[in-house]
């Protein structure tokens, strides 16, 4: 006589788990809950390979999740109503697709109007994920100072850049372990510095300060963030009247080769985004994820 | 081998509902296809246990077997079910939990935030949930080797082909048979 145990049924018959239908791991840190669930059979017959199966998942579950958050694409059916067939295991039938995201802060640097608050916006939301904004237009109506007050006023830009810096370090420093835009920081601050203030000894200053180090050592953990230099191109100069802009496209294009130096000189890595289409720098930041993807796996 | 897996699970499946005579004359093919399936396993698994049977040192897994006083017929059950239970079933297990952490953020974030916690015991519950919600192995299946009363009304016989759907309020008692073999 053959005897089939319903497991499927009995793991979600409300008798023995409250609320069968809600995914709420914390239901097993109470042991008594454990007492009706034998996904691995029970007794000298139950699975051989349990423990074994168990250890594995655990090691893979562990080392994917701090790598990766996973987005499911198909938002319409709800986990529990995916349909399956009982092939070698009970199976989905249809395909399933996940965009997988590294745990990283991209962060997009590089001189004023060059698109980067655009292409943070386009390409987070591509990836439902937040964008962390820049810190310096908030500080300009904070001060009460215009971009303008800046260029001509050097002991007023110093204290602007380091006020930022301060301002970055509690911002960045809180921010999620979840795949995060981070629209300019730390060191557009120091090429600001290095640029538009005459005393290099300013620009060390800044440099040497606390927060400053520990920000530069989180841009520089390939782990953690990948630094993307948008370069500018003439096509896009513009005078939006908030920020600083250089006389004409010589200066904008040295500014952009200040930030180059500056980050050479500081040992952090980045990628330089050349095109002018949106869709095109998407794509770049896109490769690069997935080739970051493969590095660590 | 893989591929000798899967059709030895769809030959499993063909024999589990139907007796072996009657799809011998019902469906001569397919019966011809799933008996070649069942024979290439188990063709594998000799070749495996030839080779491993003269030094039972070689794995751990035959090490203890041995150990156990098991009998070739046992053994050979043994190492068929790691074989065939060991395909696509923690795999399969880990893709529902992956799929199912993405519709639970709070979990999710509550996951990452016990990683750096040596003593919690959290990704186990996870994947305990998981298991719970999306089983791999939605049924157990038993043949009862001698005869056995649950209750007054039920009473299961040796030797009989029956499938049973059990009421939920069984299962215990079921389980408890199970637990003595």
């Amino acid at each position: 006589m053959n005897i089939v145990l319903q497991i499927a049924r009995m793991n979600r018959d409300p008798e023995y788990f409250e609320d069968p239908l809600e995914f709420r791991p914390e239901r097993f840190s109470d042991n008594s809950q454990s007492e009706m669930f034998y996904p691995m059979g029970k007794g000298p017959k139950s699975c051989i390979g349990q423990y074994f199966a168990m250890i594995e998942m655990r090691v893979i579950l562990a080392e994917f999740v701090r790598a990766y958050g996973v987005l499911r694409q198909n938002t319409k059916a709800k986990c529990l109503e995916i349909e399956t067939r009982w092939d070698i295991a009970q199976q989905p039938i249809l395909e399933e697709h996940v965009a997988v995201l590294p745990r990283k802060h991209l962060i997009l640097v590089g001189a004023h109007s060059v698109g980067k608050t655009t292409l943070a916006q386009y390409a987070a939301e591509r990836f439902q994920c937040e964008v962390v904004k820049e810190a310096a237009r908030d500080l300009l109506d904070e001060m009460k100072v215009t971009a303008a007050d800046l260029l001509s006023n050097q002991q007023l830009n110093f204290e602007f850049q380091r006020r930022i810096v301060k301002t970055l370090s509690t911002k960045h420093g809180s921010s999620s372990p979840k795949l995060t835009f981070f629209d300019r920081c730390a060191i557009d601050a120091l090429a600001y510095a290095r640029f538009y203030l005459d005393d290099p000894k300013k620009y060390e200053e800044l440099r040497d300060m606390d927060e400053t180090q520990q920000l530069i050592a989180k841009y520089r953990d390939k782990k953690q963030t990948i630094v993307f230099l948008i370069e500018p191109r003439e096509e896009c100069l513009h005078d939006d009247h908030v920020r600083m802009l250089p006389k004409n496209f010589e200066e904008w294009r040295k500014f952009s080769d200040t930030y180059k130096t500056v980050m050479d000189e500081l040992r952090i890595p980045f990628e330089t985004i050349s095109d002018l289409d949106l869709n095109k720098r998407f794509v770049q930041i896109l490769e690069r994820l997935s080739s970051s993807n493969n590095r660590t796996l | 081998m893989i591929e000798a897996i899967i059709n030895y699970f769809k030959a499993w499946e063909f024999y589990l509902l139907k007796s072996d005579w009657i799809s011998k004359i019902v469906y001569p093919q397919a019966s011809k296809r799933h008996e070649q399936a069942v024979h290439k396993v188990n063709f594998e698994v000799d070749r495996f246990i030839k080779t491993y049977l003269r030094d039972f040192e070689a794995t751990p897994f035959l090490a203890t077997m041995k150990k156990a006083n098991m009998n070739e017929a046992d053994i050979r059950q043994n190492v068929l079910e790691m074989i065939l239970a060991g395909t696509d079933t923690s795999s399969v297990s880990l893709y529902y939990t992956v799929l199912l952490l993405s519709e639970n953020e709070r979990v999710a974030d509550k996951l990452l935030a016990s990683l750096s916690d040596p003593t919690s015991s959290y990704i186990d519950n996870v994947l305990k949930e998981s298991m719970r919600m999306l089983p791999v192995g939605p049924v157990i299946i038993r043949q009862a080797t001698s005869d056995c009363k649950l209750s007054d009304t039920i009473q299961i016989k040796k030797g009989k082909l029956l499938l049973i759907n059990y009421y939920v309020q069984r299962y215990k008692c079921l389980l408890e048979l199970d637990l003595k073999g």
